[in-house]
């Protein structure tokens, strides 16, 4: 992309921005809406600037510390057991139902049940966080091994590949991009468990300072740990966008040449 | 066993057969005969063309050969064996180019090579060889780049280069050249004839195309129509080394594609 193009981009993008934040003190300054409700730009401004290093940001390290553990074990475990299940088909057939069952419950309703068992605090934020991304990797690793191109298999049975080689060479890098979506969707979906988590109960983290300031009405200080979790999601997925790009940029399609 | 046995001595008394096919029949679950007690052979160093109709069996036989599956009947003998996937005396090329999307073209070329080997760095005669068969098939300078940057003909070039770098005395090759067009064609079939007159190995080849069965070919073989079966066979008593312009020439050339039209149009009639 030209430097032009890009410099149009941010330019726009920054434009936007501020032509929000203008709606937004708009329509407070003209009392169609009352502050109490939507607070002000210039507000929350003020709440960030104020209570950046004491307040928000421990509590986004710990937001983000549960979001991270919680991704990694998504991660191992949950690209563990789909090649577990590519390789024992048995296995599959057998637990079919359960993870159909786990995977489609609303995972917010077992919350309750993580709190009881592991206590206010970490362990039961990433376990909800856990829950989500687990069946996400899984899926994405089991479906990415499976729909192998037929003729890559013969190839590999006529050339004589050992179940070792045929793994390691041939399935194994065919899924390795339909596993790389599956992390990218379970580092977001890790974010929105531990964030729920902390609003149901926690004693740090921005979902629960997210439910404390709105108990009080303090809706500059709500506003403000919004702009803080987008920007936290946003920041994430460049993270995976560009490790993604640097390991297969090479030759997937998905990276250089769609990604703005 | 009994049936293996006479093979053997067929095989002492003429020119040695690398590849038997007797009385094969085969029927996919359920439906009609696909390949009906076909038996055919191919002398070791003999380059054999089968052409046939679409769906008569041409690709169910090979897959055979290259024991990828097994036939309901009759028997097949490769070099004194029963068929068996991965063997490494028997090279496949298919239709499609089945090359690994992750790999750069000169890594592809060596797929086959590493795996036979079971190293994963080739010996610097290896790599040579796989340079020289790039450049052979029209692609010098494309080792660096990746199977999604090149058309089909390439990819389809590049298995070719895969399936030749392979020390196979046994080739088996699906249409290798049937997505091409004529010009990328008429180099690669004069590459595969140099190739062959280089080694002689053994090939056992699949066309629709007549034109390439005649230049290619020791022996074309026809196949009938669904349920395949070979219906005759015509010697290519063309001199070789074979030059493929110049055979356009050759009133010995069009007398015999005259003859196979007819022996195939019989067939194509619905
Ligand atoms: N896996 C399969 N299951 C069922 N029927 C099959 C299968 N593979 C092939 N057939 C049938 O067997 C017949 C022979 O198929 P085959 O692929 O060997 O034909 P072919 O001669 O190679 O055709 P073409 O020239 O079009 O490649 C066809 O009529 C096809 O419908
Ligand atoms: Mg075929």
């Amino acid at each position: 992309m030209h430097i032009w193009e890009k410099l149009f981009l941010y330019a726009g993008r920054l434009l936007i921005f501020a032509g929000l934040a203008f709606v937004w003190w708009a329509i407070v300054a003209l009392g169609w809406v009352d502050k109490l409700f939507i607070s002000t730009p210039q507000d929350v401004a003020v709440f960030l600037y104020q209570n950046f290093s004491n307040e928000l940001v421990p509590n986004m390290l710990a937001t983000l510390l549960a979001t991270l553990i919680a991704f990694a074990m998504s991660g191992i475990f949950g690209i563990m057991a789909g090649l577990l299940l590519v390789e024992v088909p048995l296995l599959k057939k057998l637990t079919d139902p359960f993870l159909t069952a786990f995977n489609s419950m609303p995972r917010i309703a077992l919350a309750p049940i993580f709190i009881l068992w592991f206590g206010i605090g970490l362990p039961s934020k990433v376990a909800l966080a856990f829950s989500l991304g687990f069946f996400i990797v899984l899926t994405s690793t089991f479906a990415g091994m499976k729909n192998i191109d037929p003729i890559l298999i013969r190839l590999s049975r006529s050339l004589g590949c050992s179940g070792w080689q045929q793994f390691t060479k041939i399935t194994l890098p065919w899924a390795v991009p339909s596993v790389f979506a599956g992390l990218k969707l379970a580092l977001i979906y890790s974010f929105l468990g531990v964030v729920t988590s902390e609003m149901l109960a926690s004693k740090i983290g921005l979902g629960q300072l997210i439910m404390y300031y709105s108990g009080i009405l303090r809706m500059d200080a709500v506003m403000g740990i919004l702009i803080v979790m987008a920007v936290v999601a946003v920041a994430l997925t460049l993270i995976a966008d560009s490790i993604e790009a640097a390991l297969l940029g090479s030759w997937t399609e998905s990276s250089a040449s769609t990604k703005a | 066993m009994a049936r293996y046995e006479t093979l053997r001595e067929d095989e002492l008394a003429s020119d040695r057969k690398q590849v038997v096919v007797e009385q094969v029949s085969h029927s996919f679950a359920g439906q009609m005969l696909a390949v009906d007690e076909m038996s055919f052979t191919v002398g070791a160093g003999e380059f054999v063309v089968i052409v046939g109709p679409s769906g008569c069996g041409k690709t169910t036989i090979l897959n055979i050969i290259a024991g990828l599956m097994r036939q309901q009947t009759g028997e097949v003998i490769v070099d004194g064996q029963a068929p068996r996937a991965g063997r490494h005396d028997v090279a496949y090329m298919f239709a499609q180019d089945a090359l690994l999307p992750w790999r750069k073209v000169i890594d592809n070329v060596l797929f086959g090579v590493e795996i036979q080997t079971g190293s994963r760095r080739p010996s610097r005669e290896v790599r040579e060889n796989a340079e020289s068969l790039l450049s052979m098939v029209g692609l010098s300078g494309f080792g660096d780049a990746y199977p999604r940057q090149l058309s089909h003909g390439m990819r389809q070039r590049v298995a070719l280069a895969r399936t030749f770098l392979m020390p196979s005395p046994i080739l088996l090759m699906d249409e290798p050249f049937g997505a091409l067009d004529a010009h990328t064609k008429l180099m690669l079939e004069q590459g595969l004839l140099r190739l062959w007159d280089r080694d002689k190995r053994t090939v056992l080849f699949i066309t629709h195309d007549l034109a390439e069965a005649i230049c290619l070919a020791d022996r074309v073989l026809i196949c009938t129509a669904r349920p395949g079966k070979i219906k005759s066979e015509i010697e290519i008593d063309l001199p070789r080394p074979r030059d493929i312009n110049q055979l356009q020439h050759d009133p010995k050339y069009h007398e015999l594609y005259q003859k196979i039209w007819e022996d195939m149009s019989l067939e194509m009639q619905m």
